[in-house]
């Protein structure tokens, strides 16, 4: 019953903000490969028999494009009740990943728990946590200012939750076929979920691996389920686009090039205007490269916590994606109850969440003053950026620093830290 | 051998004689200079100079590119044949012509400088030769037009028609050879005047063009506009129209400028003008080598007196014909430079001023630097329906929204007879909006498109980057309707010259091209002082989640002692400089050692809490 309030006030508070138009042009929220008006543009251009990758408005993906020129009766004339739909439904699946992740994470502790000190008892999971992580995440996902208002602002990073969530609750039941397609479809979409490969794997082969299954061959199973799914994709799209690759320049390169450089929430923008012109291209690789390069350290590290690995990657894809929008960090911010086991071992917790309601509020003001009052100019918007990504930066490293902390304490208890060393006491450090 | 050698000379510079004789003698190359003024409803004085040459020869083959030039000007006749043109219009302009106040001018011109470009056939690449054209006429005008890349212009598909003869072979009709470009923010100044004036016959020495002092139209016009265009005409045609069997070319080099009177004579109702106060100077014998010279002034609703009266008048236009007085330079001049006066009788009395059939404004909609939109109006006041077609080049930096696109005739949501889009990309191409409209009599139709604003890399805004960035003026074709053709003169296709126009009688295809004002656009800019400091700083954050994310992938958790802690730099120095803080405060201790002993242990104090916290940064948060 509580559930099903919960819901309906989710869906009311969707479809009250859902009235103030404005919001689909918020740079925040509607970035240059989300925003609603470029997709309905280019349907009007595809219906037109022009082709919208001719232009640079248009960044959406060939099915989509598809999918809303055929079904633009229920699709664009009754875009709001999709999305909010679509958006309820993603809740339903993180929360149902809620209760599979809960499981798993129960399960895994049963098998440690002889290695564990006596005095961290304490910080174990309660069995409890499989009645309560569910109706947490719900909670996060359905009055989560972020994911409200980008719904009412009808982003297709609904879509791309969606996919992310199916993503999730693929991975909490060892779905391999399930997880390798919602990844693929979410990562045809908007490129950078690929990266969400690597969690899936790791818990795949380990899973089996338990089971006497050659750890090699599962990881191989998984990569060739995922080329599968991406070449049929694209195939799907080259077929669809009329046998023009023209849609990957104006999809995959827009995202990897930056060309356009409308402020939003990121570094990027700014970066780029700001860039003396011999030193862009190499820039452009190495910010994107920095996104790609903490997959394999971290997969390394955290193997063992899978879930953990998949938040924080979405959480890093929201700060170190090209174009990155509120609707991608308000994803990241649902997925942390999944992490309450961690919550004691953050640093930040105060300053940080503070700083990320300070900026989100501060955004709008300073877009006002600098863009329609000339009261201001960029740098403050960009200062307002800069902040609001250090802060999730924050929050990102502080859930794995948790992680590292807590195995540590799971391991040797508390009374270590206490203990006296010729009259001095011991510091706990990363060495 | 001494005989040969003289007869040989004779026989060269005789051969030299009769080919020059050749080349001047006849209709083979013809130049008019004509001057046509009129004073607008509102008092103005609008002096249109023209000055066209004809030539039999098809300067753009190439077996003839080592002809002589007579008049026609070698520096035109070079470009024209080395880029392969079959038609330019080339107008470079300052100040906008009031459509509603000054009816139609002979030659329509935006604000700005504009380029109207055919190539032949034979062109391999239009992109390329459009680039090396506006170059070269960059260069000949001493103007900006280098400017006009690919990037900024367009193929307009049903705007800018053929001007001039066409054929079957290089004198095509095809679209794909057409180009246009604008470049609204483009002056007009002495610097262009100059050059152009060089390429006339007699350049500015002799003939109407002495009157083109810079100095004095840059003082007192109100709008001034330079032409340059060259078409292909035709000599004579094959049997049952079998196209142009020889093609000449035409060059019409043109002078528009609009003068206040009222600012001349420094009195609010006194139009009075004369040709001296307008332009410095009287008008000066004839170019002699000039096929005609003539001053036309059009007195059809005036009121003034023109003293000295004129050599005859010309009545021009059926229905209402139009009265014109004629002067013939050639005769007029006879005893020298004589002034033109027209005076009027009575005091002007400014009032409305009845506006022409056909009317186009622009403006843009919304605030700030976001987001705004592009709104036209056009006015028709014929009492019959007319076509129009509506041509507008929108720079790739306004990235434009078709589905946004709003027609409204009267209210009433109308659609576009045919619809050209073509959306722009970034740095590679503008957007091209042309619309065939059918507009109901007496009727306003508005259109209005949305575009958002985008915030470009910092070394593309012009110089002075916060006045915003001008979007050229749209263009609007029509044909009038013949009730209001009387408004407009519209010279003929076959010969640009206004004599021919005039004395002819000839009818002429009315199609008008009507520009529209000039947009400013203020766009977001970026802080162009600080690119290093962004680069820190974004560089910054990226680095806060390469910092702990690399520390805590190779290093593991341990305990260690306080002796043996591993120290960051910073904690170096601050250790270094708290180890060096009590030898200082001893030494101090020692010199004053009653006074400051309190304070000196404050200070110890303080600096052994602010140890703490660095060393048991972790244990802390157990």
């Amino acid at each position: 019953m509580g559930n099903v309030l919960l819901y309906v006030l989710g869906a009311a508070f969707r479809y009250s903000a859902s009235g103030y138009e404005f919001l689909q042009l918020r740079p925040e929220i509607s970035t240059p490969t989300n925003s609603w008006k470029r997709l309905i543009e280019g349907v009007h251009l595809n219906k037109m028999g022009l082709s919208p990758y001719d232009g640079v408005l248009f960044h959406e993906t060939p099915i989509m494009l598809q999918l809303y020129t055929v079904m633009e009766n229920i699709l664009v004339h009754r875009s709001l009740l999709v999305f909010i739909v679509l958006d309820l439904l993603t809740c339903l699946l993180v929360s149902e990943a809620g209760y599979y992740g809960a499981a798993l994470m129960l399960q895994q502790q049963k098998r440690i728990k002889g290695d564990v000190h006596p005095e961290s008892g304490s910080l174990l999971h309660s069995s409890n946590l499989i009645n309560v992580l569910p109706k947490h995440i719900a909670i996060f996902y359905l009055l989560n200012p972020f994911l409200i208002l980008n719904c009412a602002a009808r982003t297709t990073v609904v879509w791309n939750n969606f996919f992310l969530a199916a993503a999730l609750l693929a991975l909490t039941q060892n779905n391999r076929f399930l997880g390798t397609l919602a990844i693929s479809i979410a990562a045809y979409e908007t490129m950078y979920p690929i990266i969400l490969i690597f969690p899936l794997t790791i818990h795949l082969a380990t899973i089996e691996g338990q089971q006497g299954r050659s750890v090699t061959s599962s990881v191989v199973e998984t990569m060739v389920y995922t080329l599968l799914w991406l070449s049929c994709l694209l195939g799907l799209s080259h077929q669809l686009s009329g046998g023009s690759w023209t849609f990957l320049q104006a999809t995959y390169g827009f995202i990897v090039t930056v060309p356009e450089l409308t402020p939003n929430m990121g570094i990027y923008w700014y970066f780029f205007t700001e860039m003396f012109e011999h030193f862009r291209s190499f820039f452009l690789g190495t910010f994107q490269l920095n996104l790609l390069m903490y997959c394999i350290p971290l997969s390394i590290r955290f193997w063992r916590s899978p879930l953990l690995l998949f938040g924080s990657f979405i959480g890093l894809i929201s700060v170190f994606k090209s174009y990155p929008s509120l609707g991608d960090v308000g994803f990241f911010l649902s997925v942390l109850p999944f992490f309450p086991h961690l919550l004691p071992f953050f640093k930040q917790t105060i300053s940080t969440a503070g700083l990320l309601v300070a900026t989100t509020i501060l955004a709008p003001v300073l877009w006002q003053l600098w863009i329609y009052n000339n009261s201001a100019n960029a740098n403050y918007y960009f200062a307002i950026n800069l902040l609001y990504s250090s802060a999730l930066i924050f929050i990102i490293t502080d859930l794995l620093l948790a992680q590292v902390r807590r195995q540590f304490y799971l391991q040797h208890g508390y009374s270590v830290i206490d203990s006296m060393v010729n009259g001095n006491k011991m510091i706990l450090q990363l060495k | 051998k001494m005989m040969s050698l003289i007869l040989c000379a004779v026989y060269l510079s005789v051969t030299c004689l009769l080919h020059v004789q050749a080349q001047n003698g006849g209709d083979h190359e013809k130049f008019t200079e004509e001057l046509f003024m009129k004073e607008t409803p509102s008092g103005h004085v609008y002096s249109h100079f023209q000055f066209t040459t004809r030539w039999d020869s098809d300067i753009r083959r190439r077996d003839n590119s080592r002809e002589h030039y007579n008049l026609f000007p070698r520096s035109v006749g070079d470009i024209v044949a080395a880029y392969g043109v079959q038609e330019l219009s080339l107008s470079l302009t300052q100040g906008l012509w009031r459509y509603e106040k000054w009816g139609y001018p002979i030659n329509s011109a935006p604000p700005g400088a504009q380029v109207i470009a055919r190539f032949q056939s034979s062109v391999p690449d239009v992109d390329k030769a459009w680039e090396g054209l506006t170059s070269a006429l960059a260069g000949l005008l001493c103007s900006s037009l280098n400017n006009l890349g690919r990037t900024e212009s367009i193929q307009p598909e049903y705007s800018f028609a053929n001007q001039g003869v066409t054929g079957p072979d290089s004198l095509g009709t095809n679209r794909t050879y057409l180009r246009y470009g604008i470049l609204p923010r483009e002056n007009l100044c002495t610097e262009n005047l100059t050059p152009w004036k060089k390429l006339l016959p007699c350049k500015n020495k002799r003939g109407l063009a002495v009157l083109l002092s810079s100095g004095h139209i840059q003082k007192y016009s109100v709008y001034f506009s330079l032409g340059l265009d060259l078409k292909p005409v035709c000599y004579s045609t094959g049997e049952e129209g079998g196209g142009c069997t020889s093609p000449g070319v035409e060059l019409v080099q043109s002078v528009s400028v609009v003068i206040d009177p009222v600012i001349i004579n420094k009195q609010a109702d006194n139009t009075d003008w004369n040709v001296k106060r307008m332009f410095g100077i009287g008008v000066t014998p004839a170019c002699p080598l000039a096929h005609t010279s003539t001053i036309f002034i059009d007195t059809t609703d005036s009121t003034y007196v023109l003293d000295p009266p004129p050599n005859e008048y010309l009545y021009y236009g059926a229905g209402m014909p139009r009265k014109l007085a004629v002067y013939d330079v050639k005769i007029f001049t006879e005893h020298g430079i004589t002034d033109i006066t027209a005076k009027h009788p009575k005091s002007h009395i400014y009032g409305i001023v009845r506006a022409p059939p056909v009317l186009f404004n622009r403006h843009v909609v919304g605030t700030g630097q976001e987001r705004g939109g592009i709104v036209a109006t056009i006015k028709n006041s014929c009492t019959t329906g007319i076509t129009v077609a509506y041509l507008e080049l929108i720079p790739w930096y306004l990235r434009v929204y078709l589905h946004t696109l709003k027609i409204e005739t009267d209210g009433v949501p109308v659609k576009p007879i045919n619809t050209v889009y073509r959306p722009g990309r970034d740095r590679e191409r503008p957007y091209h909006l042309e619309l065939v409209l059918k507009l109901a009599a007496r009727s306003t139709t508005t259109i209005r498109i949305d575009m958002e604003y985008s915030i470009l890399r910092w070394t593309e805004y012009p110089p002075d980057a916060n006045h915003g960035l001008y979007v050229g003026a749209a263009v609007l074709t029509t044909r009038l309707p013949v009730d209001g053709k009387a408004n407009a003169t519209v010279l003929a296709a076959e010969d640009s010259s206004l004599s021919h126009l005039f004395w002819g009688n000839v009818a002429t295809d009315p199609v008008l091209k009507i520009y529209s004002e000039t947009l400013l656009i203020t766009v977001p800019t970026p802080d162009f002082s600080m690119p290093y400091n962004v680069i820190c700083l974004a560089c910054t954050i990226a680095a806060l989640a390469f910092g702990p994310i690399h520390n805590m992938t190779t290093k593991k958790l341990v305990l260690v002692s306080p002796d043996q802690e591993e120290k960051s730099l910073l904690g170096k120095i601050i250790a270094c400089v708290l180890s060096c803080l009590p030898t200082l405060a001893a030494r101090k201790k020692k010199q004053e050692p009653e006074q400051t002993s309190d304070e000196d242990k404050g200070n110890e104090e303080s600096s052994e809490e602010s140890n703490i916290p660095t060393q048991s940064e972790d244990t802390n948060n157990s």
